[in-house]
């Protein structure tokens, strides 16, 4: 079975001719057989149907490469979903044929991968698993051929604005950070601020939403310095934040960044006497394996919390270890199974079309994430996601929730759109 | 009907083989190592982006406007470059593209990290271009390419290419300006590179900073080495290939990278001149069979007429030889108070010499006398500390090499210096070209079907080659290689032609023949400094003699005279001792 | 006064980690005028061999030093198998296998252990030394003792004994070397198997430092380290250490005095491009 879906992607003959390709010995053979293994890991999941009514899905992202980090935990989080549904028997008795595909976090890439799945493969919804740039590219081909689109954890607001077909599963940055300084604000108190910003798009807008809240609830910003993606030194900074004794340290970026400065920062005291808070990349695979015995009290703003007192997450959570063997949900496993969750009732409720599936997806009003919270829906194809502020305790090695921020007022995300074009 | 899917990546194998080509002029023709080609493609693209964007520009006006500013960027990019070479220009390279992938994201007007999106669809007379004709665009640019690469390659442009690529310094010193041509191989690639930054950009209608990082100009290189370097198929082959392979892989898509990397490896240990290049299995195989089919197609029509030098050609060219630069014994040369310094040593100290018309004036002394030192000062490869050198009263030892060259200076090396993968003919069209590389548009001339050829092949018969005129010259034997160096020389037209060393390693039949080449030479008007270290040879054909020891000139006469000389005997006999 | 104490540390730091790196990579470019861009991987690799060892084991000296002599002996066979056939190639062919090379390590070991970063948290190396008011964090102290005593070892080897000797005059004249009768071939490979060894006491070290080993740890400090020897002055030791803490240098005051957020290979190769602007031999090269 495995090696006929290896031969369909290549198109040679899948009969019983022994020769494989045109020459069957050294080289290729080799890489044939290398290739079984892995077309069983990939095509397994599009093995399951064929026989009577199915659904194409698609996905896409980086599994390969130095993003593959995010692109694999993000692959986890759909095939968990398709196989739990398909095991209850698909969508109203349709099952779900998965197609997955690497990018590399390649925008060259993502636009072959985006239209083979559309075109060879026939899929009706992708579900976007791949990182913001990569999403921006991808973005059009789907939104061109009418096929809907929702990014998992892409926080770029360029991935769906002015993309009819697009929608996503992710707030905007800015709202994360927004949300931080308002608790370090008007709960904590806290008035002077460190702020140290990725500098990238997700980064920078995080560091926006603060700094907006900080001038708007007077507080001041006595030290702020941007920092290149995947910097993991920040021994410098950190020296230079000691000397301030400010109250509260804000810091945006990916959680290699994350993990190092919290790290080097409690070894030189800083935290916790200052509260140092994060973005949601905290719940990345590599924090949990990187902090160890420090970060602990550092806050970090959630986009969902797998450790929520809800039946439904409590589940989810026993199910999700039990099957993948993962001790933790990270950012994008959780992201990518509440938006695989969201095309699957999509197609519950518009049938197995693209049309009928965008149809749904446009008049979706709330839908309840991993969390157990209801999810309004905006008019920009995108939700009011509530943001769950946690805490690090480094004894249990996992975030306990301090706040759910549900104020429409501090999670909308359409007052940030000025800030992008 | 094609699917969109597979009109993308033919598409991509487009523009990358565009972008291949661009990087092959540079680094394949011209021999420069560039591992940042992603500056001159991200040039193109951005400048397009923005254009078109922000500015609203059309974008038929919109990209010469990018393949301006590309080539631009290739020019000032070059000039630095021209500092250093082969490993030290590569890491420069890497430099540069580092330095431009940040400055793409501090910068503003680049659009920061996120870079510039919603890059418009092309459009021809107000409708879009369809998928179809998108490739269809890309495959006309990539003939125009492709066009300009061939007539590129054939013009005098691309013979200086090939000389600095073989050999730098003997570049120089047959009149080619290697600065000027590495200058223009840079801005000629960065403009092709260019055109594929554009291409890019109107298909994927996004750009990032990272689209043109440190990772995609390494997978350009790779696939220029992987085609085989400095062939035009070789990189379309590289770029179409290795586009195609991510995605026929794509069954095993998690081994990709690690199949791509072993690929790599594998290639380079086994066919390092990469799949199709000149010197690779499949090519040969491809050449041999070529050969069968016009052999058959030779015995089938009539055999072809061998290359003929017509007689008024022959007139010509040896009336424009210096053969009437008669009489005889005027000083063409003169070195006064010459003397280079390295660190304590002096290496040339205070050397006087005259040099006379037609002469054969032998340069002799022990080791380590300073005679490769004195030559290198006369054609200019090292600069003098002080003294002067005039040539025709004119004093010379300012200029760089190739200016002394194109003066009528020729030189041979002790150790030869051949343009190795070059057939003979080739690098006598070489010696031949300065002429035409003193300006841009004269080496744009197409140098196969020219009256030069005449001059080439009489030279090649002069210098007894012209059997041997097809061969790559990295085949010929010693005695043939200083043969080949003095042909290249006369190329030159020179009035001076320094020998050095020009015998050793011959068999005793070889230097006989040389010395009648060499005595053909002076009947023929030119002059003749050689260094030599065989006495019976210097005896034989000099007409006078120097003698140089520990930098200083000790002695300087008729050759008998240098022969019962005391202080040379001395200088002979206290070097033998030492040794 | 007290940060700039405590930011001249951070260089010293650093800077020895780079230099751990860079001299490997001038060692083998002196010699063979190759540009070992695998080192790279060889660093990582000394990373993962170093965590499997201490997750076997449980003694981080038997990790060090096995993961020291299994990438000082990879190192060997890259350069028996893999360069060696190609020395009579152009340079681009070495450069090109190298590039393979490092990306099938990468993806190797991102197939054995996984995408994400791993742990190395020793537990005896998790904390500080205090004196006065400085911090001095004890792997930071780990990894400088550690530079110390390889850079005395490795002035030793090349300046007191015959190998030594032999990649000095190697790295002089290569051919002449050979008709002085010394086995080149042999000072090669042990040249090979000593910058691979410090390159992967390098990989652990920093892998500690950060609690961090992943897949592509080493190609940024690749592209640096290529910087470093061009900066250095091609081939030369010295320079290449002098290059590495000048580079320390202009990272950690480049981040506390300006809000550049230059990258820190950005920064290595802006120091270079500006460098070959004014000095093209590098730092201590000859002109």
């Amino acid at each position: 079975m495995c090696l006929r879906c290896a031969m369909a992607y290549l198109d040679l003959p899948t009969g019983d001719d022994r020769s494989v390709g045109p020459s069957s010995d050294g080289m290729t053979r080799r890489i044939f057989n290398t290739g079984l293994l892995a077309a069983g890991l990939t095509a397994s999941s599009r093995a399951f149907g064929a026989s009577s009514e199915t659904i194409k899905i698609g996905t896409f992202g980086p599994f390969t490469g130095p993003a593959a980090g995010l692109g694999l935990e993000a692959k986890k989080g759909i095939e968990f979903a398709v196989q739990q549904y398909n095991a209850k028997g698909g969508i109203g008795g349709t099952k779900i044929e998965l197609v997955a595909y690497d990018d590399r976090a390649n925008r060259a890439e993502a636009v072959s991968v985006v239209r083979k799945m559309i075109e060879s493969d026939g899929v009706q919804v992708i579900v976007d698993g791949s990182v913001s740039l990569t999403s921006i590219a991808a973005a059009p081909v789907a939104n061109d051929a009418k096929i809907p689109m929702i990014a998992a954890y892409s926080n770029a607001v360029g991935v769906v604005k002015g993309e009819d077909h697009v929608f996503r599963w992710a707030s905007v940055a800015d709202v994360q950070g927004y949300v931080i300084a308002h608790h370090a604000m008007r709960e904590r108190k806290y008035k002077n601020f460190a702020l140290l910003m990725q500098d990238e798009e997700y980064g920078r807008g995080i560091i926006n939403g603060a700094e907006k809240a900080i001038d708007a609830l007077k507080g001041k910003v006595v030290y702020k310095k941007p920092y290149a993606p995947g910097e993991r030194e920040f021994r410098a900074i950190m020296t230079e934040i000691k000397g301030l004794n400010v109250d509260s340290v804000i810091m945006s970026g990916f959680s290699p960044s994350l993990t190092s400065a919290a790290r080097i920062g409690y070894e030189l005291e800083i935290f916790p006497k200052a509260q140092f808070y994060i973005s949601c990349s905290a719940t990345e695979i590599n924090w949990y394996n990187g902090i160890g015995q420090y970060g602990n009290g550092t806050i970090a703003s959630l986009e969902f919390l797998a450790s929520a007192d809800h039946p439904f997450t409590k589940k989810f959570v026993a199910d999700y270890t039990k099957a993948t063997g993962e001790k933790v949900v990270s950012h994008q496993a959780g992201l990518m199974y509440d938006s695989s969750r969201l095309a699957f009732d999509a197609i519950q409720r518009g049938g197995t079309t693209a049309d009928g599936i965008w149809h749904a997806l446009k008049e979706t009003k709330s839908f309840m994430n991993l969390s157990g919270v209801d999810v309004k829906f905006t008019e920009l194809r995108e939700p009011l996601l509530p943001i769950a502020l946690a805490a690090w305790d480094s004894s249990s090695q996992q975030y306990k929730l301090v706040k759910f921020e549900t104020d429409p007022a501090l999670i909308d995300p359409r007052p940030w759109y000025k800030y992008y074009n | 009907m094609i699917s969109s899917y597979t009109l993308t990546v033919l598409t991509l194998m487009g523009i990358w083989s565009v972008a291949a080509l661009g990087l092959n002029v540079i680094t394949g023709y011209a021999g420069q190592f560039n591992l940042g080609i992603g500056v001159y493609m991200g040039t193109g693209a951005y400048a397009t982006a923005i254009l078109t964007t922000q500015a609203g520009v059309n974008f038929w006006l919109a990209l010469p406007c990018a393949l301006l500013i590309s080539a631009a960027m290739g020019f000032l990019t070059g000039l630095p470059a021209l500092r250093v070479r082969e490993d030290a220009l590569a890491v420069f390279t890497i430099g540069l593209v580092f330095v431009f992938e940040s400055l793409l994201i501090y910068l503003p007007y680049f659009g920061g990290p996120v870079g510039i999106g919603r890059i418009p669809y092309v459009g021809i007379n107000g409708s879009q271009l369809s998928k179809e004709g998108y490739l269809a665009l890309v495959l006309v640019a990539l003939g125009a390419v492709v066009a300009a690469t061939i007539y590129l390659r054939r013009a005098w442009m691309g013979l200086a290419w090939a000389s600095i690529r073989e050999n730098e310094l003997a570049t120089n010193t047959i009149g080619i300006h290697s600065a000027r041509f590495k200058l223009y191989a840079f801005t000629i690639g960065a403009t092709f590179a260019g055109l594929a930054g554009v291409l890019y950009a109107h298909f994927i209608h996004y750009v990032t900073p990272y689209d043109f990082g440190f990772l995609p100009s390494i997978y350009i290189l790779v696939m220029i080495v992987f085609g085989g370097l400095g062939t035009i198929r070789g990189a379309i082959f590289g770029a179409c290939f290795l586009t195609l392979m991510p995605e026929l892989f794509r069954f095993i898509q998690d081994y990709r990278n690690l199949i791509y990397g072993a690929m790599l490896v594998g290639l380079m240990l086994f066919e390092p001149n990469g799949v199709l290049g000149d010197e690779s299995y499949v090519w040969r195989l491809i050449l041999s069979a070529q050969q069968r089919l016009n052999e058959w197609l030779n015995r089938v029509s009539k055999s072809r007429r061998a290359y003929s030098i017509s007689a008024a050609a022959t007139n010509e060219i040896r009336h424009k030889t210096p053969n009437s630069i008669k009489p005889a014994s005027r000083k063409i040369l003169e070195t006064r108070n010459l003397t280079r310094r390295f660190g304590g040593l002096v290496a040339v100290n205070d050397v006087n010499l005259e040099v006379f018309s037609q002469e054969i004036l032998g340069i002799i002394g022990p080791n380590g006398a300073g005679k490769t030192t004195f030559f290198n000062l006369l054609s200019g490869t090292i600069p003098c500390t002080s003294g002067e050198i005039r040539l025709n009263s004119e004093p010379i030892h300012r200029l760089s090499p190739h200016l002394i060259a194109q003066r009528g200076i020729g030189r041979t090396f002790q150790i030869v210096r051949p343009f190795s993968q070059l057939s003979v003919l080739d690098n006598v069209l070489a010696g031949i070209s300065a002429r035409y590389c003193k300006g841009f548009a004269d080496s744009l001339r197409q140098y196969r079907n020219s009256s030069d050829q005449d001059e080439a092949h009489l030279i090649l018969e002069q210098t007894g080659l012209l059997a041997h005129k097809n061969e790559v010259s990295r085949n010929l034997p010693l005695g043939l290689l200083r043969r080949l160096e003095i042909a290249r020389a006369l190329g030159l037209r020179p009035n001076l032609i320094l020998l050095d060393e020009s015998f050793s390693g011959l068999s005793h039949r070889e230097s006989q023949s040389l010395i009648d080449l060499v005595r053909m030479l002076r009947e023929n008007g030119a002059t003749i400094m050689l260094i030599e270290h065989n006495m019976q040879v210097t005896m034989k054909i000099c007409d006078r003699i120097a003698v140089l020891n520990y930098g200083n000139k000790i002695a300087e006469g008729m050759p008998e005279d240098i022969r019962n000389h005391p202080t040379v005997i001395a200088a002979y006999l206290g070097s033998a001792h030492h040794a | 006064m007290m940060l700039l104490i405590q930011q001249l540390i951070n260089v010293v730091e650093l800077g020895s980690i780079y230099a751990m790196i860079a001299v490997g990579l001038a060692l083998t470019y002196g010699v063979l005028r190759i540009l070992h861009v695998a080192q790279a991987g060889i660093y990582a690799g000394g990373g993962y061999a170093g965590l499997f060892l201490y997750e076997t084991t449980g003694s981080f000296a038997l990790a060090l030093i096995g993961s020291v002599i299994i990438c000082g002996m990879c190192g060997m066979l890259i350069e028996r198998f893999i360069y060696r056939p190609m020395l009579p190639r152009p340079r681009i062919v070495a450069l090109i296998a190298s590039i393979g090379l490092l990306i099938c390590f990468s993806d190797l070991f991102r197939i054995i252990g996984g995408p994400n970063q791993l742990s190395f948290d020793i537990k005896s190396l998790n904390g500080s030394y205090e004196i006065g008011k400085l911090l001095i964090s004890k792997t930071d102290a780990a990894i400088l003792a550690g530079t110390v005593v390889i850079f005395a070892a490795l002035w030793f080897v090349l300046q007191k004994t015959k190998l030594g000797f032999a990649v000095r005059a190697a790295a002089q004249d290569l051919e002449t070397t050979q008709l002085m009768g010394i086995d080149v071939s042999r000072s090669v490979s042990w040249m090979f198997f000593i910058s691979s060894a410090v390159a992967a006491f390098g990989g652990v070290m920093v892998g500690v430092l950060y609690n961090a080993i992943y897949p592509d740890m080493g190609d940024a400090i690749a592209y640096k380290g290529l910087a470093l020897i061009v900066i250095g002055g091609f081939g030369s030791l010295t320079g290449t250490v002098i290059a590495s803490f000048l580079l320390a240098a202009a990272e950690v005051f480049m981040t506390t005095y300006t809000s550049v957020p230059l990258s820190r290979e950005a920064i290595a190769m802006l120091f270079l491009v500006l460098l070959i602007l004014v000095r093209p031999q590098g730092l201590l090269g000859k002109a």
